[in-house]
């Protein structure tokens, strides 16, 4: 390891980092907006984080819009709903959710890990894995004249990937909803509407985007065995020990250029049976279809934020994710209980061509 | 819940030490607009987590920054806009074929690593421009010590690779310059 450090170190020199002269700023001099992040942070001590799944959220601290993927919310005691008036919820409804009678969270997923593992392997004709999900994420603007506002844009994104990586995306946007319309001058000022219309786009070998992330590929191939698997997971899975949707990620990863073989499966949901604070229910979705919905919760200060991944009963496949707020509804100015992202997969399968659908 | 006082401190002093190495971190990473914000994104869930770190600071932070530099990116849609950035950058190729550091000088390294798969940029940059040793780096992977050196090891060859193609091209450019010219 010694050579390839000492290798690399040679060729990747302080001359040729793309973030430039590293005297700009060197020592515990802080830049204006450093020094803005830093009050904030002072100012809004202790933070507590509301992470929707997928992470599209936009919530501005004191420092300035953050536009990364992973929502923050900066809760303070002395904050109550309903600042700029009656909130208004305006999201797909939560999903009522009818927990598993007679058994616990671990026998049941065990029960559903022994069905699936049964499974015949789908065979992989074609080139290209399709598949094609409908998606809802409401983006949140915190520092806005009128308080809090809000948007939403429904989304139906069909996928085309072939083993090697390549392959079609395209992306259909619906017309945004606004909680409040009052903020829609605002949300529409502070980006939170930024897809419009339908995006169509061809990738190359290895360059078809990775939205559950590119680190999976470094644990890759996954264990069919569940201790090693909850040890591969753990490598990329960060979101708090919010392990359902490191299995979530996973799966989607496995699956996006074929079918994930059954054992690979049963043994995701052996992990999740492994876990405490795991609760299991049936559910119907938001397009009719029956579910396995497997949770977890994260409650603060009286709001409580539940993360749920939705299964096919019948094959174990993930089929959608729900974050959904209840209690407290803190700075967010909807109306609780409120989801605050979905999506769910309406459909996959095999093809020959990117213009084929099944 | 509520930190002490001492640990405010604390931070506050880690924050002050670390920040600049962070945003270098992210400037690696991240198109020039979105890393103020993602600066700040880090150092709110660092405080977060501040009673549950393990392992020295700073690569405590680049394991938190690599994620929500991840996550900045998919927000994006795009698995790398740094890449379609740098391709619109001047053709390199001319002049006289060199060592391997004169073909990254000259190209801009970050074009060569931006043909290797995230995961081994990632591997790279660790150890020479975020100026973590092996060791460090593999806790801001959150993987063990021996993964790490096979990841190292692997990347360190793709990247030569990638010189030694490039260093090729070069030549036959050369070559054919002279043909022309002749």
């Amino acid at each position: 390891m010694k050579r390839d450090t000492e290798r690399v170190r040679a060729l990747l020199t302080a001359a040729n980092d793309p973030a430039g002269d590293p005297g700009e700023g060197t020592g515990s001099l802080l830049t204006p907006h450093a020094q803005r992040t830093l009050q904030a942070l002072r100012e809004a001590r202790p933070p507590r984080r509301v992470r929707p799944r997928p992470a599209r959220r936009q919530v501005l601290l004191g420092a300035g819009l953050v536009t990364v993927g992973v929502a923050v919310v900066a809760v303070r005691g002395d904050l109550v709903q309903g600042d700029a008036g009656a909130p208004v919820a305006y999201t797909p409804p939560v999903l009522s959710l009818h927990p598993v009678e007679g058994k616990s969270a671990y026998a049941y997923l065990q029960a559903f890990a022994r069905r699936v593992e049964r499974l015949e392997p789908e065979p992989a004709h074609g080139t290209y894995q399709y598949s094609k999900t409908w998606g809802w994420w409401l983006h949140t603007a915190g520092d806005v004249p009128g308080g809090v506002a809000n948007a939403a844009v429904p989304t139906v994104t069909e996928s085309w990937v072939a083993e090697d990586g390549s392959g079609r995306q395209r992306s259909a946007y619906g017309e945004p909803l606004y909680p409040n319309p009052e903020q829609r001058k605002d949300a529409q000022d502070a980006g939170l509407v930024a897809d419009a219309g339908v995006k169509d786009r061809n990738f190359g070998p290895g360059e078809f985007p990775a939205p559950e992330g590119d680190d999976w590929g470094g644990v890759a191939p996954f264990s069919t065995d569940p201790r090693v698997l909850a040890r591969q997971l753990t490598e990329v899975n960060w979101e708090g020990g919010m392990i359902v949707y490191g299995v979530y990620d996973m799966l989607t990863y496995a699956g996006r250029t074929g079918p994930v073989d059954p054992r690979l499966r049963a043994a995701a949901l052996r992990v999740l049976a492994d876990r405490t604070g795991v609760t299991v229910a049936t559910t119907t979705t938001w397009n009719g279809r029956s579910a396995i919905a497997v949770s977890q919760s994260e409650t603060y200060d009286g709001s409580r934020q539940r993360e749920t991944v939705l299964f096919d009963p019948e094959t174990g496949y993930p089929v959608g994710t729900e974050s959904a707020l209840f209690g407290h509804a803190r700075r967010l100015n909807v109306s609780v209980p409120a989801t605050l992202t979905v999506t769910e997969t309406l459909g996959r399968g095999r093809v020959s061509t990117t213009r084929e659908r099944p | 819940m509520g930190e002490s006082a001492d640990d405010w401190s604390r931070f506050e002093a880690e924050y002050r030490d670390s920040y600049q190495a962070v945003s270098r971190y992210l400037r690696r990473r991240l198109p020039p607009d979105l890393v103020d914000d993602a600066v700040s994104e880090v150092f709110t869930i660092a405080l977060e987590r501040w009673s549950t770190r393990q392992g020295a600071a700073l690569p405590w932070l680049y394991g938190i920054a690599r994620r929500v530099a991840a996550n900045a990116r998919r927000s994006l849609g795009r698995a790398d806009r740094l890449a379609g950035r740098l391709r619109d950058e001047e053709d390199p190729l001319g002049g006289e074929p060199g060592a391997d550091t004169e073909v990254l000088d000259r190209m801009g390294a970050a074009r060569v690593l931006e043909r290797l798969p995230e995961r081994d940029r990632e591997v790279l940059m660790l150890v020479s421009w975020d100026g973590l040793d092996p060791q460090e780096a593999a806790q801001a992977l959150g993987c063990g010590k021996a993964t790490f050196a096979v990841r190292l090891h692997r990347a360190r060859r793709r990247l030569e690779r990638e010189l030694a193609r490039e260093i090729t091209a070069v030549a036959d450019q050369g070559s054919m310059t002279e043909r022309t010219a002749t």
